[in-house]
């Protein structure tokens, strides 16, 4: 597995944007879809994250409502739990790097 | 495929992570596992599983290794028998009885090859009973009395009165003894006892003799007799009350411990703690101790003031009455005659006020609007009585202060008290009484005294004499100390002792001032200085004919002395009285002077005489002029 090119420095607030890009044959909005989040750090330590839908429902926001700096520096991983109609799909996972503050 | 990608808000580089999110497919086929060949490797060997199908249908060959060597196994079969070894001994040691139900042991004291047990055999339990034994042999009975012991029929009996000493019954609490003089019942907290005098009860109260009554008794306090009756106890000490009252019997007596009513059989007396009234067979006595001892019929004469009668007539009464009757004044209205002096109205002669007198006068309307004083307002107020009694001062007929209790003679009246009496006010201090001094006698008092200030004094002040250690402050007497030890500094005073001093001091010293016409004496160097470069300390002026400035030594009068006359020449060592000089300068005796000048010219000094050798001279006078120094020959002429 090759190291992610994406890193973030623990202790700032975890915040990102998610747009959704239907495929063919895909639900064209996330209206209806209940989305849930977690970080996992390097520790194998879970963080649930907070998730707001983007108006017109092509995306939406995902924040930590914490304090971040006792995540483990490392590889971390992020994925999205959908429900739709009882129906549940995972994402496939995506990996960043969590850094630590040098400066303390 | 629809993505998911996520930019991180807040994060170094930017990027993006993209997850892809499908749809699950359609559930798949069920995969099939079998078990291949199972083969069993070298002992250390890997184990193995291959799968030799597909991925939905294996087929998983197993290799697995021998396994490695186990633990050691169990102990194996006895083996055969060892050669016979020496015979042990076996010794009996201690025996001993153990409890009843115990197991019994044996303990080896010894060795294995020695051994000496020591035995613990427990008690056996007990037995059945056994079968009854012979009956024995009568044996020989006696009793002592009470007692008595037939031997026919083997009974014991009692055969007088016993005697105890004492009898007890007692259950762990509670007792009851009897002895031959008392009987004592006793539990936990309380006794009664019963001897030959009495009982003694629980609350330790003792009764002596038997309580006379017969039927219900009634109760020593409290309670009910019957029909109400009750009975409380009094008690003068503690200043409780006592009743006895009973409505079924008609009768209630009470009383408390100041007074009460006595029934006796002879009589009741009735007492409110002041008198008495008593019911006796005798009669009645009354609280003021008279005796009535026969029914008042009316029929007696009787009086009331000066009334006398008797109470079954009331014409008497009536008669009397009527007598006071004025008929002339039938309704005691003030008459004309006792009107005089009040009130009297030719057109009244009653006496009366009539409406239109009260002209004038304000009714009561007026007043109460007007508001008045009332009684409750007036309260802490001396009343017109009090303050007469207590005097006050007010003029008489001719203006004069009058004291209204005439002329005071008592020094110890109320101190402070003040009125007038023979023409001058007094007062008393509470020792004597005082006279208050008259402006005219204050002035002819005065008359002989001077002011202080503001006038003229033009008499002759008198003060006391001082003298030694006596403390003056200022004192102009007579006889006065001119060195008066006690003066303090500031104090001035003038003595006109045998050497007259106007003496002050300051501080601790005591400094005279000169007097004219007198011989100053003094005792210390009289300094005159001044800070004026332009004045002189000491000018003398004298206008007469005798020196301006005599110094002597200490006789008086000096023949020499040193003297400066009215014009200003000098004497030194003349008589004062006669020096009359002709010249400024005029000395009796050697002048000694480093050099002489006359007026602008040269300074001049005489320096010696030396003789002189040669010529007709015999000596020369040396004199110096202006510092040079000349010989001037000298020829004897005569002698002085």
């Amino acid at each position: 597995m090759s190291s992610p090119t994406i890193s973030w420095k623990r202790g700032s607030t975890f915040a990102a944007q998610v747009i959704y890009t239907p495929g063919a044959g895909d639900p064209p909005t996330l209206e209806g879809v209940l989305v849930e989040s977690s970080v996992m750090d390097h520790a194998r330590q879970r963080y649930p994250l907070t998730v707001s839908m983007l108006p017109g429902f092509l995306g939406f926001n995902i924040y930590f409502d914490g304090d971040s700096s006792d995540w483990a520096a490392g590889t971390a991983a992020i994925d999205y739990r959908c429900t739709l109609d009882e129906v549940v799909f995972y994402s496939t996972t995506a990996r960043f790097t969590i850094d630590p503050q040098v400066t303390l | 495929m629809a993505t998911l990608t996520t930019t991180i808000s807040y994060g170094e580089p930017a990027g993006s992570m993209v997850a892809t999110l499908g749809a699950p497919g359609p559930a798949g086929q069920a995969a099939t596992v079998t078990v291949g060949s199972t083969v069993t490797g070298a002992a250390g060997t890997p184990a193995a599983v291959v799968n030799v199908g597909t991925s939905s249908a294996a087929v998983l060959d197993f290799t697995i290794p021998q396994g490695i060597k186990g633990d050691q196994g169990n102990q194996g079969a006895p083996g055969t028998p060892g050669t016979p070894g020496t015979a042990a001994t076996v010794a009996a040691g201690s025996t001993s009885t153990g409890a009843a139900g115990t197991s019994a042991s044996v303990v080896n004291a010894g060795t294995s090859s020695a051994a000496v047990f020591n035995f613990t055999i427990p008690r056996g339990d007990v037995g059945a009973q056994g079968t009854p034994g012979t009956p024995g042999t009568p044996g020989v009975v006696a009793a002592t009395a009470p007692l008595a012991y037939d031997s026919g029929t083997q009974t014991v009996s009692i055969s007088s009165t016993p005697i105890f000493a004492a009898v007890y019954a007692y259950n762990g609490t509670e007792e009851i003894s009897i002895s031959p003089i008392s009987l004592t019942a006793t539990n936990a907290t309380s006794s009664l006892g019963i001897d030959a005098t009495g009982i003694t009860f629980p609350d330790a109260t003792f009764q002596g003799t038997a309580y006379p009554g017969t039927g219900t008794f009634l109760p020593l306090s409290g309670g009910a007799l019957n029909a109400n009756a009750s009975a409380t106890a009094s008690d003068t000490s503690t200043a409780t009350d006592s009743e006895f009252a009973g409505w079924g019997l008609g009768v209630q007596l009470s009383a408390d411990h100041t007074k009460g009513t006595t029934v006796e059989f002879d009589g009741v007396d009735a007492y409110d703690g002041l008198s008495h009234m008593q019911v006796t067979p005798a009669g009645l006595t009354f609280p003021d101790a008279t005796v009535q001892t026969t029914a008042f019929t009316g029929a007696a004469s009787t009086s009331w003031g000066s009334i006398t009668g008797t109470i079954s007539s009331q014409t008497d009464l009536q008669n009397a009455l009527d007598a006071k009757y004025d008929a002339s004044n039938p309704s005691g209205f003030i008459t004309q005659g006792t009107a005089d002096g009040l009130y009297y109205s030719i057109s009244n002669p009653s006496g009366f006020i009539t409406s239109g007198d009260l002209s004038g006068y304000a009714t009561e309307s007026f007043v109460t609007s007007q508001g008045y004083i009332t009684a409750s307002a007036l309260t802490g107020y001396a009343t017109e009585s009090w303050v007469q009694s207590q005097g006050y001062l007010y003029p008489d007929a001719n203006g004069v202060i009058q004291y209204p209790n005439g002329v005071m003679t008592d020094p110890s009246f109320p101190i402070g008290r003040f009125w007038y009496q023979s023409q001058k006010f007094r007062w008393t201090d509470g020792v004597a009484i005082r006279t208050v001094a008259s402006e005219s006698y204050v002035t002819t008092a005065l008359g002989s005294y001077a002011p202080l200030a503001g006038a003229t004094f033009t008499g002759k002040i008198n003060l006391a004499t001082i003298s030694g250690a006596q403390t003056p402050t200022l004192n102009l007497g007579a006889t006065v100390d001119p060195n008066a030890t006690n003066a303090v500094s500031g104090d001035f005073w003038i003595s006109n002792a045998a050497s007259p001093k106007v003496s002050y001091k300051v501080g601790s010293s005591t400094y005279y001032c000169t007097t004219n016409n007198l011989t100053n004496t003094f005792s210390s160097p009289q300094v005159f200085d001044t800070t004026s470069n332009t004045l002189a300390a000491v000018r003398i002026t004298q206008k007469g004919t005798f020196p301006a400035l005599v110094v002597e030594d200490s006789t008086n009068p000096d023949a020499t002395a040193f003297v400066v006359d009215q014009n200003g020449a000098v004497g030194v060592g003349v008589d004062p009285s006669t020096f009359s000089p002709s010249n400024k300068v005029e000395v009796v005796g050697n002048l000694k002077a480093t050099a002489f000048v006359n007026g602008t010219g040269p300074t001049y000094n005489v320096k010696g005489i030396q003789t002189h050798s040669g010529g007709a001279d015999t000596h020369e006078l040396l004199v110096s002029v202006n510092g040079s120094t000349y010989r001037v020959g000298m020829r004897f002429v005569s002698t002085p």
